[in-house]
């Protein structure tokens, strides 16, 4: 049992340390949306989830055809590896359940084509690691994502009452709690 | 309404009261994360305009008749494929191609920017084009200044010094980090909106 929590706390320290928006700030706008609506944010983070890991495992095949001056095209590459996720996914998820289909397709729109999920394509792009450590980090960025949703939905509404000034109240108090999140996350790293 | 009128409510909304930046939130990550002086910021704002607009512009003659799927994978291909010239563009001069190294994964990362993800689709591409090409000019700009403006202040808070030369008695280091950047838009955030209430009464 002691193992179980050691691993687990080790992988939420993982999950908060390698934060892709509390340490880079890529995905902050999304998060702020999500943050307005958590119902779905189960679904969300699981969809972020998966397209960070498969085009991830897609990328990193891609990219070993791509050298030298050819790699400028590489954004156009991750793109065509998260479109092919992109329609995977639509289409199993049309064979599966066309009621799972209606409710959570605008959930996998939302999924695809964010920062959060092309910028670890490329930060996993730069450091030029192994698959398993990518694939890692990916589910890390999923993970995290919902994460820092979550911590910032709890206190949403509360950013956005009517206590906090006017001009502070909603994006702008969102915007200072997320940078006190990352101080923290800052402080923990150092 | 004439075309007067269209243009100032084009202006109105895409600098001020939809402003992508302080008021809408919209591609808040490369400005806090490498947005740190006056010259980061021009050559980040240069770099989303020429991605942003282009592929705004371009991208308005895919057909609505291909699936929403289809388009949106269309619309960020073809802002990957236009990132291209720009990257080479801003490579080719030894300054230039600092400044623009120095803006790391955040200037590829304008290719997903929700102007071309969201915008287009919930707003630009049911207008007519000229008027939104002209929408869609005035959000890039409101962004562009915005950015140089939050660029600009943050380098004097953060250095104290003004092109060098020294005009504040004191600096702020930290508002250069990631976090710094975070409260310090959320404090210009505020400010834009309190300026907004002051002259238009509503934000």
């Amino acid at each position: 049992m002691a193992a179980f929590w050691e691993v687990l706390l080790s992988a939420l320290a993982a999950v908060t340390l390698e934060n892709v928006i509390l340490t880079y700030a890529i995905g902050a706008s999304t998060l702020i949306e999500c943050a307005k609506s958590p119902k779905h944010l189960l679904s969300f983070g699981f969809f972020i989830t998966e397209f960070s890991v498969l085009s991830s495992f897609l990328a990193y095949f891609a990219e070993a055809h791509i050298e030298g001056r050819w790699r400028v095209l590489l954004p156009s590459v991750y793109i065509l590896c998260l479109g092919a996720v992109y329609i995977v996914t639509l289409v199993l998820m049309r064979i599966i359940s066309k009621k799972y289909f209606k409710s959570l397709r605008k959930y996998v729109h939302l999924s695809a084509f964010n920062c959060a999920v092309l910028g670890c394509l490329f930060i996993n792009g730069q450091g030029g690691q192994d698959l398993g450590t990518r694939l890692l980090f990916a589910a890390e960025v999923g993970v995290g994502f919902m994460l820092a949703t979550y911590v910032l939905a709890i206190n949403y509404k509360k950013l956005s009452s009517d206590k906090v000034p006017a001009s502070f109240r909603g994006f702008p108090a969102s915007l200072l709690y997320i940078g006190i999140l990352a101080m923290i996350v800052y402080g923990l790293k150092i | 309404m004439n075309e007067k009128v269209f243009t100032r409510d084009a202006e109105r909304e895409g600098m001020l009261t939809k402003n992508p930046l302080f008021a809408s939130g919209a591609v808040l990550a490369p400005a806090i994360a490498v947005c740190t002086d006056f010259f980061s910021a021009s050559v980040l704002a240069m770099v989303f305009t020429a991605v942003t607009f282009t592929t705004v512009a371009i991208c308005s003659f895919v057909p609505r008749k291909i699936v929403y799927t289809l388009r949106i994978i269309l619309y960020t291909l073809v802002a990957s494929l236009v990132y291209v010239p720009v990257h080479l563009f801003f490579m080719s001069g030894e300054v230039l191609s600092q400044m623009y190294l120095g803006l790391g994964i955040y200037a590829p990362l304008l290719v997903t920017n929700s102007l071309i993800t969201h915008r287009t689709e919930s707003k630009f591409y049911r207008l007519s084009r000229p008027y939104m090409l002209k929408l869609a000019a005035f959000y890039v700009i409101g962004y562009d200044l915005a950015l140089t403006v939050f660029g600009w202040l943050r380098g004097l808070l953060t250095t104290g010094t003004l092109l060098g030369v020294k005009v504040l008695p004191f600096s702020l280091p930290s508002l250069a980090t990631l976090y710094g950047g975070f409260i310090l838009l959320a404090v210009v955030s505020a400010a834009f909106r309190w300026f907004l209430e002051i002259i238009t009464g509503t934000y």
